[in-house]
């Protein structure tokens, strides 16, 4: 086997912020991790552990204050289409019908109109007979599968999911797991997931980084190795429960 | 409700004959009026006249205050260049100009324009400054994750967000435009709804004063009209 070169690696990496008072606040304190291709990775943590300062820094959102990030063995240097993000905030631009949202992404790479992608992303999203209204038209959930949709179109390496499920109820919750599970399954392609929800973390990752507060850093990691395709009877299995009650033990309160 | 009220009393005033009609004129005389303006000559003395001014004026306003807003959002250096000078020129009454416009511009048409977009330029810069500062930071971000330059996120991103707010800052402005206009109008001039106020006021023909008012009332109220269909046509995702 081959040593294989990580797809994004975090060597070192520091951010801190100026805070209110003029008073210097360390984010991120000093951070190395490597994510290999196809790799599932969950961060958890509390609160202030900058686990979404991370993310940011991934997508080219923010710089660094100290340390590199490089991605397919560049350094990054701003956002790119090569590397998605997924929000908390649903983001959809409400001007814009379904169908546009989705096809924001590939209107701005190239201007041949790939109708057959779209349609076929419609329809992934069961969001077909929404495709000519406006996001003002959509549940919670169905905002997220469009938001997940667009970012997924324009086929990135890497897609960064900020708490995409952080404000939907506990049903829609786990429909969008699921959905999220099957595109990643069916892309195969890397998935970084920042949550607060440890089950949701230990259910959709190969693996989980657990971070601490104040600076944040990273205070342990754990492989889950269930059984894949992943879904929520595994929820039940005591193979799901010892990797929770380890990543719980871990964690600071 | 209030409304009905005011007219009953108002009704009930002028039936038992408790002022003299000099100073309040029955609401039959102001109706009788009021439909005597609605005359041609009465529209191409006057009307005409007074909606050329405020259109002028407002368009004219609006092309420099929209490219100033949208600046003054999109760039540090521009906010501090224009940003104190429109705040502090805001609280300066319009009213307190009016003189200075006659002294600069005469009593024609350059004056009353002079006088609406001193009172609505500036104030509408900082509206449209904040109208397309008020973009959610994820919609910027995903324009950027996608690979936008910083003049398609504003193309493609910023004004569209902010169209509908913009749109509702320029109905608002249109309102003052017209205060404006008539308050030129009434200072000085030689056509307008305004004067015709004024001189009707000259000639103790109040009648005609109050049909006059309700004349500017109605108008500012169909121009809001205007721009609220227009807006609800145009902007059907909000």
């Amino acid at each position: 086997m081959t040593m294989e070169l990580p797809l994004l690696e975090f060597k070192n990496i520091s951010k801190e912020f100026v805070g209110s008072g003029n008073r210097q606040i360390v984010a991120i304190g000093d951070i190395s991790l490597s994510i290999r291709q196809g790799e599932f990775v969950s961060i958890v943590g509390p609160s202030g552990c900058g686990k979404t300062t991370l993310l940011r820094l991934a997508a080219g959102l923010d710089t660094p204050s100290s340390g590199r990030i490089l991605f397919d063995g560049e350094p990054v240097i701003g956002p790119s289409p090569e590397r998605g993000l997924v929000f908390q905030a649903y983001a959809a631009f409400p001007w814009l019908t379904v169908r546009e949202n989705i096809a924001f992404g590939l209107t701005v790479a190239n201007s041949v109109r790939n109708d057959e992608l779209i349609n076929l992303w419609l329809q992934k999203t069961g969001l077909t007979e929404f495709a000519n209204h406006y996001p003002k038209a959509l549940s919670g959930g169905m905002r997220q599968r469009m938001a997940l949709a667009r970012t997924m179109i324009v086929a990135p390496k890497i897609v960064f999911l900020d708490e995409p499920m952080g404000a939907l109820d506990q049903r829609t919750r786990e429909k969008m797991q699921l959905f999220l599970l099957q595109v990643v399954w069916e892309t195969n392609i890397t998935a970084v997931l920042v949550t607060h929800d440890i089950r949701e973390a230990v259910l959709l990752s190969d693996r989980i980084i657990m971070l601490g507060a104040r600076p944040g850093r990273i205070v342990g990691e754990i492989e889950s190795n269930l059984a894949k395709p992943r879904s929520h009877h595994q929820l039940a299995t005591p193979e799901f429960e010892s990797i929770y009650n380890q990543v719980i033990s871990i964690l600071p309160e | 409700m209030t409304a009905i009220v005011l007219l009953f009393v108002w009704v009930l005033i002028s039936f038992l004959g408790l002022v003299d009609p000099i100073f309040l004129p029955s609401p039959y005389e102001t109706l009788k009026s009021f439909f005597r303006l609605l005359s041609l000559q009465f529209i191409q003395e006057n009307l005409v006249p007074s909606t050329i001014r405020v259109l002028f004026a407002f368009l004219l306003s609006v092309v420099i205050a929209f490219p100033l807003g949208l600046l003054s959002s999109q760039n540090a250096f521009i906010r501090k260049m224009i940003l104190p000078i429109c705040s502090f020129t805001r609280y300066l009454p319009v009213a307190a100009f009016v003189p200075l416009c006659i002294l600069w511009f005469g009593i024609d048409d350059a004056q009353k324009v002079a006088v609406i977009m001193l009172g609505v330029t500036f104030p509408l810069v900082l509206l449209i400054g904040a109208d397309t500062a008020s973009v959610p930071a994820e919609l910027i971000e995903t324009g950027r994750t996608f690979g936008l330059t910083k003049a398609q996120i504003v193309r493609r991103i910023v004004l569209p967000w902010a169209m509908p707010t913009i749109w509702e800052d320029l109905r608002i402005s249109a309102g003052w435009a017209w205060s404006y206009l008539i308050l030129a109008e009434l200072v000085a001039g030689n056509s307008g709804i305004g004067y015709f106020v004024v001189q009707s006021q000259r000639y103790l023909e109040t009648a005609n004063v109050f049909a006059g008012i309700l004349f500017i009332g109605l108008l500012g109220l169909f121009t809001d009209l205007v721009f609220r269909v227009i807006g609800s046509r145009l902007f059907r995702w909000v």
